[in-house]
This record gives C-alpha cells, sequence and structure tokens, in this order.
C-alpha cells in the first residue's frame, strides 16, 4: 500500500509534465474557424490529463493516509506535496472559469518544481508527535493550503502579465526583476538537481565542530561541505575540507545547501541564457501573444479574491481556534504565526490598493509576485531556518 | 545540632509529633512546635472571559470578506439621447467577464461597442 502510494504520486507528476505540451499546443493555434476547434482539442486534453493527474495525487493522499492512520499533513513532505495538489485544484477550478490554455502552460511547471523539491525531504511514514494528534490538524493545515495554493494561482497569472506587459527589447528594472524570478525557479532546480545528484551517488561526510551552546557535536554533510560548521574538524581523513567557517549561530549545513542550489540554479540559468540567446522573459513572450492583459489580471485579481477568504479562515481562524485548544493562546508570536500574518496583511494591502489606490495591471501584478515571494519564504525558510512550534521534520 | 556549648554536636531527630533522642544524654532538646500552611501551587489558571469577543469578531470578519468576495453585482444602462444610445455598466467583479457580455449583448445592434479607454492608454 505504502509503495502504492508513492507510485502514484509518480503517475500524478508525470501526467502533469505530460500535460504541459498540450496546453502549449492549445496556445500557439493561430485564429481562425478550422482551428479554434482543434485549439479546443488541444486545451481538453490538457486539462483531461490534469485532472487523471490530480485524481491520481488524490489516491496518493487517500492511500498514505490509510497507511499512516492519520492525514499526510505532518512534515514538510507531506504538507508541501499536498500544497502542490491544491494548487493543481486551484487551477482547474479557475481554468474552467477562464479557459485559459496558458495558465496551465506556467502553472504546472511551478506544480512540477513545487512536488520535486518536496520530494527532496525524508519521505517515510511516521507516526504523530502528541501535539499534532487533533482533528483540527487536517481541518486547519489542509485550509491553509488550498488558499495559499489558490494565492498562488495569482502568481501565475502575474508572471503571465508580467512577461506579456514587460517591454523586453531593452534592459529596465522590470526586466531585471522579471530575470530575478526565473533565477529563482531555475534555482529551485538547482536545487533538486544538485540534491539528487548527491543522493544518488551516496555522498556522506562527517565533521566535529563545536555547537551553539559551546558543546561538541558532529554532523553529517549529504553534499561537499563548501560552507564549514563553527569550528569543525574533519572525521575522516580525505574528507573534502570546507573552504569558510561559519559562526555557531548559523546552521552552516542548511546554509551550504542553499549556497549549493543557488550556484547550480546560476549555472543552470547561465547555460539556459546562453541556448536562448536572450533574456528568459524574452524568450516566453512569444506564448503569451494571444492571451489579453486585462483577462490575467482578472484571473490574477480573482484568485486572490477566493483565496484570501480560504486563507483567512484556515490560517488564522482554525489556526486560532486550534492553538487556543492546544496551547490555551490563540496567538503565540510564533514565527510561522507572525509569517502568516505578514502574508495575511500583505494580501490585505493587495486587495485594498486595488480597490482604493486603482493598482491594477502591472503593479498588481508585482504584488501577487510579492505574495508568493512571502508565502514561499513561510513555507521554507520558517520551517528549516527559523525554529519555532512550526518547524517539523526536515 | 549544634551549639556553641557543644562543638561536636548531640544527635536528635526531629520528626513531626515525635522526637527521638537515641544517646538520651541531650543537653538541649528541638521539638516540632507547630505549622502555618499557606495553599501555593505551581499551576496557573487563566480565564479568557473575553474569547467570544474574538470569536464574534473574527464571525463578522469572515462574513463581509465573504460577501466582498463572492458576492457580486453587476448592471448594464442602456439610454437613448437624442440620436444616439449610451450604453454604460458597472460591476464590483470579473470586469472581463462583463466586457464580453456587453459585446455579446451588442452583437449585430449595430451599436458601437464601448471601449475601455484604461485598457487603450497602453
Amino acid at each position: 500500500m505504502a509503495s502504492l502510494s508513492s507510485n502514484l504520486l509518480l503517475v500524478a507528476f508525470i501526467l502533469y509534465l505530460v500535460a504541459i505540451p498540450f496546453f502549449g499546443g492549445a496556445i500557439r493555434q493561430k485564429k481562425g474557424l478550422e482551428e479554434i476547434k482543434s485549439y479546443d482539442k488541444w486545451a481538453k486534453i490538457g486539462i483531461t490529463i490534469t485532472i487523471i493527474g490530480f485524481i491520481s495525487q488524490l489516491g496518493f493522499f487517500i492511500t498514505r493516509w490509510a497507511v499512516a492512520g492519520h492525514a499526510p499533513l505532518s512534515n514538510l513532505f507531506e504538507y508541501t506535496t499536498f500544497f502542490g495538489m491544491c494548487f493543481v485544484l486551484a487551477f482547474i477550478i479557475i481554468y474552467f472559469i477562464y479557459r485559459t490554455s496558458i495558465l496551465g502552460l506556467f502553472v504546472l511547471p511551478i506544480v512540477l518544481l513545487i512536488i520535486a523539491y518536496a520530494s527532496m525531504f525524508p519521505r517515510e511514514i511516521s507516526p504523530l508527535i502528541p501535539a499534532l494528534q487533533s482533528y483540527w490538524l487536517q481541518i486547519h493545515v489542509s485550509t491553509v493550503a488550498l488558499g495559499e495554493a489558490i494565492l498562488a494561482i495569482s502568481f501565475g497569472a502575474a508572471l503571465i502579465y508580467l512577461v506579456k506587459a514587460i517591454d523586453h527589447t531593452k534592459r529596465s528594472k522590470s526586466t531585471f526583476w522579471l530575470e530575478v524570478i526565473m533565477y529563482s525557479i531555475v534555482s529551485v532546480m538547482g536545487f533538486v538537481a544538485v540534491t539528487s545528484t548527491f543522493a544518488i551517488t551516496d555522498y556522506k561526510a562527517t565533521y566535529n565542530y563545536i555547537n551553539k551552546s559551546d558543546k561538541e557535536d558532529t554532523v553529517e554533510y549529504r553534499m561537499p561541505a563548501l560552507i564549514g560548521p563553527h569550528e569543525w574538524e574533519v572525521v575522516d581523513k580525505g574528507t573534502f575540507e570546507p573552504l569558510v567557517e561559519m559562526p555557531a549561530i548559523i546552521n552552516a549545513k542548511k546554509l551550504n545547501t542553499v549556497v549549493w542550489s543557488l550556484m547550480v540554479g546560476l549555472g543552470l540559468y547561465i547555460v539556459i541564457r546562453l541556448a536562448l540567446r536572450k533574456r528568459i522573459g524574452a524568450a516566453l513572450q512569444p506564448l503569451t501573444k494571444n492571451i489579453k492583459l486585462d483577462l490575467v489580471d482578472e484571473i490574477s485579481y480573482r484568485s486572490v479574491l477566493i483565496g484570501f477568504p480560504v486563507f483567512t479562515l484556515g490560517g488564522l481562524v482554525f489556526a486560532m481556534i486550534w492553538a487556543q485548544i492546544a496551547w490555551t493562546r490563540f496567538w503565540g508570536w510564533d514565527p510561522k504565526e507572525v509569517w502568516a500574518l505578514i502574508t495575511w496583511l500583505f494580501y490585505a494591502a493587495f486587495l485594498h490598493l486595488r480597490l482604493a489606490k486603482g493598482w491594477h495591471g502591472e503593479k498588481s501584478a508585482w504584488l501577487a509576485v510579492i505574495g508568493f515571494a512571502i508565502i514561499m519564504f513561510n513555507l521554507i525558510a520558517v520551517n528549516l531556518v527559523i525554529a519555532g512550534l512550526h518547524s517539523y521534520a526536515g | 545540632m549544634l551549639t556553641p556549648d557543644k562543638p561536636d554536636g548531640e544527635i536528635s531527630f526531629v520528626a513531626i509529633q515525635q522526637t527521638v533522642e537515641p544517646f538520651g544524654d541531650n543537653e538541649y532538646q528541638m521539638k516540632f512546635a507547630g505549622i502555618e500552611t499557606k495553599d501555593v501551587s505551581g499551576l496557573t489558571v487563566r480565564k479568557d472571559l473575553t474569547l467570544w469577543i474574538f470569536a464574534l469578531g473574527g464571525f463578522i470578519f469572515m462574513v463581509g470578506v465573504a460577501q466582498g468576495s463572492y458576492w457580486n453585482h453587476r448592471r448594464i444602462w442602456i439610454r437613448r439621447n437624442e440620436n444616439e444610445i449610451w450604453v454604460a455598466a458597472h460591476t464590483n467583479k470579473n470586469w472581463y467577464g462583463l466586457k464580453k457580455e456587453i459585446s455579446f449583448v451588442l452583437e449585430g445592434s449595430g451599436i458601437g461597442e464601448p471601449k475601455d479607454q484604461l485598457q487603450e492608454e497602453k
């Protein structure tokens, strides 16, 4: 059953991958009566494959639930794959409202990256720690994931908007920041590539070091240590010697992973740039030719509008109820709580700026991108780097 | 039990309601006289009487934000003004959909479609 479960996830992953070219095919068609039909056909195949992929991933979720005996939402792998699943669900819903194939072309690759990213973390089914044993786990976590996923759709739409609207013929602040977004996405690929490479070659290196509380400790690196821990010392002879040493308060192992991902990401990015001979944004622009700017803007706004109440309910209301039950305080300034509040305030500001100040179009698209960055920061950095009640195994 | 006279000390076991002096030759005696108790516990009990206000506030907020987000209104005005027909529309959601609807309604009627001046600037 457990292997069935992980196979279902793999099947879903492959189906999402297969669906992308179909959405690509759907937007490449030119206008004309004959082609409009085939346009529909391509998109229909694409969305059908996506839905089958979604059902398969739902199967993964349910079988894993059956095996574990609790909702698989308790560690970073489980939460992140669930987030990916909600992302697809949100895409399917938005697709049926607006029928835009191009959204699939931008959203599905991001979903693939999210699932691949999740798979880099421990995947074992583990029992639930007592603090999480409550039906509020399912309610709170699933609503938050759904809300964040719907909000993330607005990032996909905003990306399309920016790729289309920005003038790619000359270098500007906008093209620079768009490339920063592209580079960040490529760096996630870098992370996946570097983690799986060293996992396949089974790289291990152990170091003795002095930890935060001035005690001797050992740490096992799974990739060559460019960044060494505080006062490191190699255990086995012949191990790669770190180039830089970090003070004890910084988690050198995680920083090392980040540095590796950014470096490999940079390498990949340069290769892509050399292959394309122009900015990635400029290369993507022809794909957005047939979409209307006001439609993508509308999708971006609509998904924030749908996602915001869901996020409020899951991330603040249910979260507070559960916190009151579990810890007898509904608010405790835990890092995750603080970042959830920041996310919430940010999207509230997004909506207010749009309605009161008329921030439509490009401004609103940039805000949606920043909002997604905050969500990702909350998902990744707050879990892994900052210690708090919400940092589960990673 | 050390006293200035007896630097080596004398042996005495003092317990509640009984004092045992194993050798019986103590010069000084120590006895349990009594206690005063103060009831203290390490537990803190908190009762937040304002929780219902938060819950009510949260509920009102959710109702408001759901209304603002999911309820929509749209209207289209059509008015004859001498030889012209004026078309105007307003909605709080999905402007794009409203535009599509207007163009659907006006299609083939000979009335020109209203232009979105915001889009034209670009």
